[in-house]
């Protein structure tokens, strides 16, 4: 799979409603992983803006409600919903867990990432033949 | 409170009357069945990622005998869920089911246990000399060091690493959805789909009632310094001290927790009896082997 997971300098254009996919609340759990997400936010000096495979732009930052911890949302102009289908925010998920994998780097593998997704048929996970 | 209306085909499979008490400002349900009939009250305890549905097939077996009563850990089943995470500690899941059995009057009880129901259950055993009067242990671990499947990155590690935790079981929760399936032998195609599935998946619709089972696997310490290491070390160390009669049950197919763990429990705990295998069982035995544990609950009320 080819991670399209480009950082954006600002969010023109993608919508300015926000609706979160994912949520993580210890994103030091294993430290290494909060290491890297806390020195990519350090680096852009705020919110992290990505565009993923299906083109639409994604928030990585701090949560404006909730407990604390950080949250990725995928921006819109529909209020209801991400006008994005389910399959299709599943991959762009998977591609953001694979860059962010790769950068974690060490024992945390894309491969090993593809078959856990595997074992568990873990939707946005390539289906290999 | 959770007044969770449960659709027709679950309450078919599971028929009982849901109960709460109010812990810490939190509705914590169980089912009960039975009278104590002078005998203990057996305590059925589940784990990751089930809830008191997992003993559906064995309270109706044991309940003629004894008065059983099945809760639901807050944060799963029925009974409340906060939404931070840093709630579901090891250390508070044992402290409110003390509070539990103090709000039911328990004086003197058999407990059940397995997975998770382990580690929260000996907590309480240890903690309150003379309630426990005997164990049923299933399928678990009351010490630091990890289990191969626990320590290794693929595919445990991995599925609740971070992010990878909030799409795996968040979003996806594929511990419901295909860990079930990949954990049981015998009952493994009621966990492909149908009531039974769908029974486990009653109590997680969305994200956010999911957390609690993220929390578990983030719970299990694989080194010193991590949270619980000392706690279950500690557990370890006490263990021998429960005089109780303990039975054990185990599924051999297990890869979470293999049955060099049944060896472990008979070295730990002086009156313990030697293991029943059940060869085609696997992790979640109460699936796999409903009325070979009922048999063993009713032998360890008739040694209590």
């Amino acid at each position: 799979m080819t991670i399209e997971l480009m950082i954006e300098a600002e969010a023109s254009g993608a919508g300015r409603f926000e609706h979160r996919v994912l949520f993580e609340q210890s994103p030091d759990h294993y430290p290494e992983y909060g290491r890297l997400l806390r020195a990519e936010l350090d680096r852009v000096g705020g919110d992290l803006l990505f565009r993923a495979p299906s083109g639409r732009v994604y928030r990585l930052g701090r949560p404006k409600t909730g407990p604390d911890g950080l949250e990725v949302v995928i921006l819109g102009d529909d209020p209801d919903g991400p006008g994005l289908p389910g399959e299709a925010v599943d991959r762009d998920v998977w591609a953001f867990l694979e860059w962010l994998i790769g950068r974690v780097g060490g024992e945390w593998t894309s491969a090993d990432l593809e078959k856990t997704g595997a074992i568990y048929r873990v939707p946005g996970a390539p289906v290999r033949a | 409170m959770n007044p969770q209306r449960i659709p027709p085909e679950i309450q078919a499979i599971y028929p009982f009357e849901s109960r709460w008490v109010r812990i810490d400002g939190l509705g914590m349900h169980y089912v009960e069945q039975g009278l104590d009939q002078g005998r203990p009250t057996v305590l059925l305890l589940h784990g990751n990622p089930t809830w008191s549905f997992l003993y559906r097939e064995i309270i109706p077996r044991i309940s003629p005998v004894c008065r059983a009563v099945a809760p639901d850990y807050i944060g799963m089943g029925l009974s409340d869920k906060p939404a931070h995470e840093a709630f579901y500690t090891l250390e508070n899941h044992t402290r409110i089911l003390g509070d539990f059995v103090d709000q039911l009057g328990l004086k003197r009880i058999v407990l059940v246990v397995q997975d998770w129901g382990g580690p929260i259950g000996f907590g309480l055993a240890l903690a309150r000399p003379g309630l426990v009067a005997g164990m049923l242990i299933m399928n678990t671990w009351a010490w630091p060091d990890p289990s191969h499947f626990h320590a290794s990155v693929l595919p445990w590690r991995m599925m609740h690493a971070p992010f990878a935790g909030a799409h795996f079981f968040l979003r996806r929760n594929i511990l419901v959805e295909r860990g079930l399936y990949l954990s049981t032998s015998r009952a493994r195609e009621k966990l492909k789909h149908g009531p039974v599935l769908d029974g486990y998946r009653l109590p997680f619709p969305t994200l956010e009632s999911r957390i609690a089972l993220l929390a578990f696997p983030r719970n299990i310490p694989l080194k010193p310094g991590d949270l619980n290491w000392e706690r279950m070390k500690r557990m370890e160390e006490a263990l021998p001290g429960l005089s109780c009669p303990c039975r054990l049950l185990w599924g051999e197919k297990d890869n979470v927790f293999p049955p060099e763990n049944a060896g472990r429990f008979q070295k730990l705990l002086p009156a313990c009896a030697p293991p029943r295998w059940i060869p085609d069982g696997s992790h979640f035995v109460q699936e796999d082997a409903p009325g070979e544990i009922a048999e063993e609950v009713l032998k360890l009320l008739d040694q209590v």
